[in-house]
C-alpha cells in the first residue's frame, strides 16, 4: 500500500492494469460474444476504382449458414455518410465519407457488401460466393498524377486536388532575394501503416425490445464513435451505449471514422442479434487507415553563417480515397511546423491535398508534424554540410530561444515553452558527441562508415484547444485562460489562420464512504498506464494510497462525457479534467474540516493524508473520517449537499509543444547498403514527468515507431492500385532484432497552460527518431558524396544511392 | 457438420473433447471453443506470435496449427501460468516490474516464448534474447523492456531455483 505522505507525481510506480493482462484476462473486443451472435465478413473492392454494375447473391443466399447480404443501394438511403469534420482552413468541403460503395469503389479495399453469417468461417466462406460486377475505371494512384486536372476523378462532383491553402510572411520573397544560401530539396514521407497489434474487431448489438444500441469495439474514442453511430444511423444519441473494452494499440489509426462499425450495427438493426466483425490482419492493411503519405519541395534561404532567414514550403498530402477525421487539416498543420525549434521569420506555405484512389489515411502518432520536422531538421544538416559547420553548430544558431517563450511562429503557432539548446546540450553530453566524431573519423581511416545524425524536434501535445489563433499580448498579460486571450480570425496581432478545435476532456472524482475513490474519464487509453498514472495525480491531490482508487473509463453508459486519447492530450487534457475533479472533492473536503474543527477553511492543514487546523493540530480528521461526514447530516456544514461527487470539464486553451533532441548512430556496410543503427540518445522535454518508467517505455516505443519509418516501413502500391505490401510478411515491422540501444533522458520545462506542468508526449518520439537515423546514415555516407535517400532506407536504397553517387563523382572507392 | 473430427486437447491440465472441422485453426478452438481468450490473433501470416502457446514444452504458433493436429497434445496458455491461488509466475512478475507491456496485446504470447525458451537457455545474453523475440513483434514498447523483463525473469527463475 502506497503511502499518503509521500508525492506519488514523479515515481515510477508500477501499472496498476498489467496484473490482469498478464494473467491473459485482458477483454479485448475480439474476446466479447453476448449470447446468439453472428458474424460479418466485408467483401471488399478488389479494384482500385470500379463501377459496381451488379451484386449477385443469389448462390450466397442458398447457403444456410447466412443470413443476410446487405449492400450499399439498401445502406445509402437510409443511413448518412460520416459525420465529416469541417475544414474551414480550406475553401472546399470534404468528400463525404460513404460507409461502403454504392454505385463505385473508389479504393482496393473498400466495403461492397456485407455478408452476415452464422459464424466466423461460414461468413468467410460465403463471402467467396458473392459475385460482384465491376467496370474497372482508370486509377488515379500517385499523387504526382491525381493531382493533374484531367487524372481521373476519385469523386465525380470534384478535381482530386481541390484542397489547397496558401499562407505567407509579408517579407518572404526578399528574405529569398537577399539570401547568401538557398537550398533546394524534394523529400517524400512514405506512406505507412499504425499497425496496431490488435486488428480491429467490434460487436454492435440492436435489442429491439429495448430499442437500445451497444456497440464494443477496438476503438480510441467511444464516445465519438457514439455520436458518428447515432447520426450515420438515424438513432437517437441516448439510445447508443458505445464501449471501448481493453484495446490492443489504436497509434491514432482507431481514433475516428471507422464504417466498418457503423456498418455492423446496421446489420444488427437488420437481424435483431449481435453481430461481429474481427479484422483479419491482411484486411487490416487495406481497410485501416494509412498515413503519412506526404511530397514536399522545400527552400530554405539562409545567411553565410547557418543562420536561416526563410523558407518555402511546396506540400502535397495524400488523403487516399476519403477524407478520414482531421486529415485534410493536418496537411496544414504539418506545413506550419516545418519551421521546427527555430525562429525563422518569413515563410510561404502551399498546402494541397489530394484524394487518390487508395486506402484513406488518417491519424498516426504524429498526425501530420513528424512529416513537417522531417523537412526541416533534413535541411539543417544539408546546410550545415554546405557551409562545412557541425550540425549541432547550425541548430544552436538557429533556436528559439528561452526567454522569447510565448513564442509566435511565422506560421502563426504559439509554442507555449522550451529549452531546446539545453536538450540538444544534453543530447550531446550523453550520446558524447566529440568522443563520436572521433570515433568516426578514426573508422574511416579503416574504411568504415559510421554516421551521426541529429534531430532538434518539437511537437505538440494536449490537442483540442479552443482556438488555434491567441491574442499574443494578452497571453503576455497572463490572461491565460480567460475568454478575451482568445482572438478569432485574421485581426488580432499574432493571430493564425485556423480557428481551433475544441477538444476537452470530461473526469468525475466520486468518493465513497469509506475513503474509497472512483475516477471517471473520458479519455480511453490504450497502452498508455492511464489506469496509474490517473491514480498517481488524484492521489497527490487528496493525499490516499494508488491503491484506494479506481478507473473507470470506456463506455459512453457510465462515462458521462468524453472526446478519448490521441494526440498527446491524455495527461494534458484529460489529466487536467481528472486534478481539477479531484480539487473540487478537495475543497468540499476541506470546507468540513473547517466546520467540524470549528476553524476558517483557511486554517485548515490537509498533510500526511489527514485534516487537522494551524490552532489544534493534535486533532487529526482522516479522509475517510471526513468522507463519511460528507453524507452524515450533522457532520456537514448546513446548506451542503450531501457526498463528495465532483465533475469538471477542462478546454485547453492552446497547444502544448514538447521538444527534445535526438542523437542517432550508425555504422553503414556500403557493399550491402545495410544499416546497423547501434544506440539512439534520447533526450526529451515534455514538461513535469508523472511516471518516468512509463515515460521511457513510450519513448522507445514511439522512437521505433520513427525508426520504422526511416529504415523500414513501406505502404506501396502497383500501378493498379492494388496494394502489395498487404501483410506482415511484406510490410517490415521492426522485430526486437531491427531495434537499437536506447538511451534516454528527460528535462522538465513545465508547460505554463495547464495546472500538472504537463505537455503530452506520446508522439515525440516518433517525430524526433527519422530524421536522426536519416541524418545519421547521409552522414556516414558523405565521402562518397550521398546527400539524399528516401525513406525508407532499405538496403537496396543506400546501395544505389552509393552507386549513383559514385558515377556522379567519378569515383573508384 | 458432416466431416467433424473427435480430438482431445489437454489446456493447463485440463481435458477437452472437441467435435472439430478439419481447417480449425488450434487459436480458434482454444479462443472460441472452450474460451481460453488470454492467447491473441494478430496476423495470419504467423509473424505475429500473438498465439504463441506450448505444446509439449515447445513455444508453437496456435494460428499455424490446426485443431486436429493437436489432438492428443498437452499444451499450457497464459491463463495457466500463475499459480492456483492466483500468484503470478517469477515471469509474469518480471514483465510487470520492468515495464514489459503497455497495450497487452501481444504480451501472453511474450510470456508463453519466454517460458519456453528459458526452460532452454536459463541464462541468456541480450543478444539471445532478441533473437528469441524473432517471432513476436510488439508495436508499443520498442522491446528494450521486455528484453529487460526476459532478463530479469532469468536472474529470478535461477534465483528461485538456486534456493
Amino acid at each position: 500500500m502506497t503511502s499518503t505522505s509521500e508525492k506519488q507525481v514523479g515515481r515510477s510506480v508500477a501499472r496498476k492494469e498489467d496484473e490482469r493482462l498478464l494473467l491473459g484476462q485482458g477483454a479485448f473486443s475480439e474476446d466479447i460474444e453476448p449470447p446468439g451472435t453472428v458474424w460479418v465478413h466485408f467483401v471488399r473492392s478488389p479494384h482500385a476504382h470500379a463501377r459496381i454494375k451488379g451484386i449477385d447473391m443469389s448462390k450466397t443466399l442458398e447457403d444456410p449458414r447466412v443470413l443476410r447480404v446487405i449492400t450499399g443501394k439498401e445502406i445509402h438511403p437510409r443511413y448518412h455518410p460520416l459525420p465529416a469534420v469541417p475544414l474551414s482552413a480550406y475553401e472546399a468541403d470534404p468528400a463525404p465519407f460513404y460507409l461502403m460503395a454504392v454505385d463505385k469503389a473508389r479504393y482496393s479495399g473498400e466495403v461492397v457488401a456485407i455478408v452476415v453469417a452464422t459464424d466466423r468461417y461460414a461468413a468467410r466462406d460465403a463471402a467467396e460466393t458473392v459475385v460482384v460486377d465491376y467496370e474497372v475505371l482508370p486509377v488515379a494512384n500517385e499523387v504526382e498524377d491525381a493531382i493533374r486536372p484531367d487524372a481521373p476523378r476519385v469523386h465525380e462532383d470534384r478535381e482530386n486536388g481541390a484542397l489547397v491553402w496558401r499562407k505567407s510572411t509579408p517579407n518572404v520573397h526578399q528574405a529569398f532575394e537577399e539570401a547568401e544560401v538557398i537550398l533546394r530539396d524534394h523529400f517524400v514521407n512514405q506512406r505507412i501503416h499504425a499497425v496496431p497489434m490488435e486488428p480491429r474487431a467490434g460487436i454492435a448489438y440492436w435489442d429491439k425490445v429495448e430499442r437500445k444500441l451497444t456497440v464494443w469495439s477496438s476503438i480510441q474514442s467511444p464516445h465519438d464513435l457514439r455520436d458518428q453511430l447515432a447520426e450515420s444511423l438515424n438513432l437517437p444519441p441516448e439510445s447508443v451505449r458505445s464501449i471501448a473494452p481493453d484495446v490492443g494499440g489504436g497509434f491514432g489509426a482507431k481514433h475516428s471514422g471507422e464504417v466498418e462499425y457503423i456498418l455492423i450495427a446496421a446489420a444488427s438493426l437488420e437481424v435483431g442479434v449481435p453481430v461481429k466483425w474481427v479484422g483479419t490482419r491482411t484486411e487490416e492493411f487495406v481497410a485501416l487507415s494509412h498515413a503519412r503519405g506526404k511530397v514536399s519541395d522545400i527552400e530554405l534561404a539562409a545567411t553565410r553563417d547557418g543562420v536561416i532567414t526563410g523558407i518555402r514550403l511546396r506540400h502535397v498530402g495524400d488523403l487516399g480515397a476519403y477524407p478520414k477525421g482531421g486529415t485534410p487539416s493536418i496537411f496544414i498543420t504539418s506545413a506550419m511546423i516545418a519551421l521546427g525549434a527555430y525562429a525563422i521569420p518569413e515563410v510561404d506555405f502551399d498546402v494541397q491535398g489530394v484524394y487518390t484512389n487508395k486506402t484513406p489515411e488518417g491519424a498516426y502518432r504524429g498526425y501530420g508534424r513528424p512529416e513537417g520536422i522531417y523537412l526541416i531538421e533534413r535541411e539543417i544538416d544539408r546546410l550545415a554540410d554546405t557551409l562545412g559547420l557541425d550540425p549541432a553548430e547550425v541548430r544552436r544558431r538557429n533556436f528559439i530561444q528561452p526567454d522569447a517563450f510565448p513564442y509566435v511562429t511565422a506560421a502563426g503557432e504559439i509554442l507555449d515553452s522550451g529549452e531546446y539548446e539545453k536538450g540538444l546540450d544534453r543530447a550531446l553530453e550523453i550520446s558524447n558527441y566529440p568522443e563520436l566524431r572521433s570515433e568516426q573519423n578514426r573508422l574511416r581511416e579503416e574504411g568504415r562508415y559510421m554516421g551521426i545524425g541529429l534531430s532538434s524536434w518539437i511537437k505538440t501535445g494536449g490537442f483540442g484547444p479552443s482556438s488555434l489563433s491567441i491574442d499574443i499580448e494578452a497571453v503576455k498579460r497572463g490572461s491565460e485562460n480567460s475568454g478575451s486571450a482568445i482572438a478569432h480570425g485574421q485581426n488580432s496581432p499574432g493571430a493564425s489562420g485556423s480557428p481551433g478545435v475544441s477538444m476537452p476532456e470530461w473526469a468525475r472524482v466520486k468518493v465513497v464512504d469509506d475513503g474509497k475513490v472512483t475516477i471517471y474519464s473520458g479519455s480511453s487509453p490504450h497502452g498508455q498506464g492511464t489506469e496509474t498514472t490517473f491514480a498517481q495525480v488524484v492521489a497527490d491531490v487528496l493525499q490516499i494510497s494508488i491503491d484506494d482508487i479506481e478507473f473507470i473509463w470506456g463506455d459512453t453508459g457510465t462515462v458521462d462525457y468524453g472526446v478519448g486519447t490521441f494526440a498527446s492530450r491524455n495527461m494534458v487534457v484529460g489529466g487536467t479534467a481528472v486534478y481539477q475533479a479531484a480539487q473540487k472533492v478537495l475543497g468540499k473536503m476541506r470546507a468540513i474540516a473547517a466546520f467540524r474543527l470549528e476553524v476558517e477553511e483557511s486554517q485548515v492543514v490537509h498533510e500526511g493524508g489527514t485534516f487537522s487546523s494551524e490552532q489544534g493540530p493534535e486533532t487529526r480528521l482522516s479522509f475517510a473520517e471526513i468522507a463519511a461526514s460528507a453524507g452524515t447530516l450533522r457532520a456537514r456544514p448546513e446548506g451542503m449537499e450531501m457526498g463528495l461527487d465532483e465533475s469538471s470539464f477542462y478546454q485547453p486553451s492552446r497547444l502544448t509543444f514538447n521538444s527534445g533532441t535526438y542523437v542517432a548512430v550508425v555504422e553503414v556496410d556500403p557493399d550491402t547498403g545495410d544499416v546497423d543503427l547501434q544506440k539512439l540518445f534520447c533526450v526529451d522535454d515534455q514538461g513535469v514527468v508523472v511516471n518516468p518508467m512509463i515515460v521511457e517505455g513510450q519513448v522507445h516505443g514511439g522512437a521505433l515507431q520513427g525508426i520504422g519509418q526511416a529504415l523500414y516501413e513501406n505502404i506501396v502500391y502497383d500501378e493498379y492500385g492494388q496494394l502489395l505490401s498487404g501483410s506482415l510478411m511484406d510490410y517490415a515491422l521492426p522485430t526486437a532484432e531491427m531495434t537499437p540501444q536506447f538511451v534516454t533522458t528527460t528535462i522538465e520545462t513545465p508547460s505554463p497552460t495547464n495546472p500538472l506542468g504537463v505537455k503530452g508526449m506520446g508522439e515525440g518520439p516518433t517525430t524526433g527518431a527519422p530524421p536522426a537515423v536519416v541524418n545519421a546514415v547521409v552522414d556516414a555516407l558523405r565521402p562518397f558524396g550521398v546527400s539524399d535517400i528516401d525513406m525508407p532506407l532499405t538496403p537496396e536504397r543506400v546501395w544505389r544511392e552509393i552507386q549513383d553517387a559514385r558515377t556522379v563523382n567519378g569515383d573508384q572507392r | 457438420m458432416a466431416n467433424d473430427v473427435s480430438i482431445t486437447i489437454v489446456i493447463n491440465g485440463k481435458e477437452h473433447a472437441l467435435e472439430v472441422e478439419p481447417r480449425l485453426l488450434l487459436v480458434h478452438a482454444i479462443r472460441d471453443r472452450l474460451g481460453y481468450t488470454g492467447t491473441h490473433v494478430g496476423c495470419d501470416t504467423s509473424q505475429c506470435g500473438a498465439c504463441t502457446v506450448i505444446i509439449d514444452g515447445a513455444a508453437i504458433k496456435s494460428c499455424t496449427l490446426l485443431a486436429v493436429q493437436a489432438d492428443g497434445a498437452r499444451i499450457e496458455t497464459i491463463e495457466g501460468m500463475a499459480s492456483e491461488d492466483g500468484e503470478l509466475h517469477a515471469i509474469q512478475r518480471a514483465f510487470s516490474e520492468k515495464h514489459g507491456l503497455q497495450c497487452g496485446f501481444c504480451t501472453p504470447g511474450m510470456v508463453m516464448l519466454t517460458k519456453a525458451f528459458l526452460a532452454e537457455n536459463p541464462n541468456p545474453t541480450d543478444t539471445e534474447i532478441k533473437h528469441a523475440l524473432a517471432g513476436n513483434l510488439c508495436r508499443c514498447t520498442g522491446y528494450q523492456n521486455i528484453v529487460r523483463s526476459i532478463s530479469f525473469a532469468a536472474e529470478s527463475l535461477s534465483a528461485g531455483a538456486a534456493s
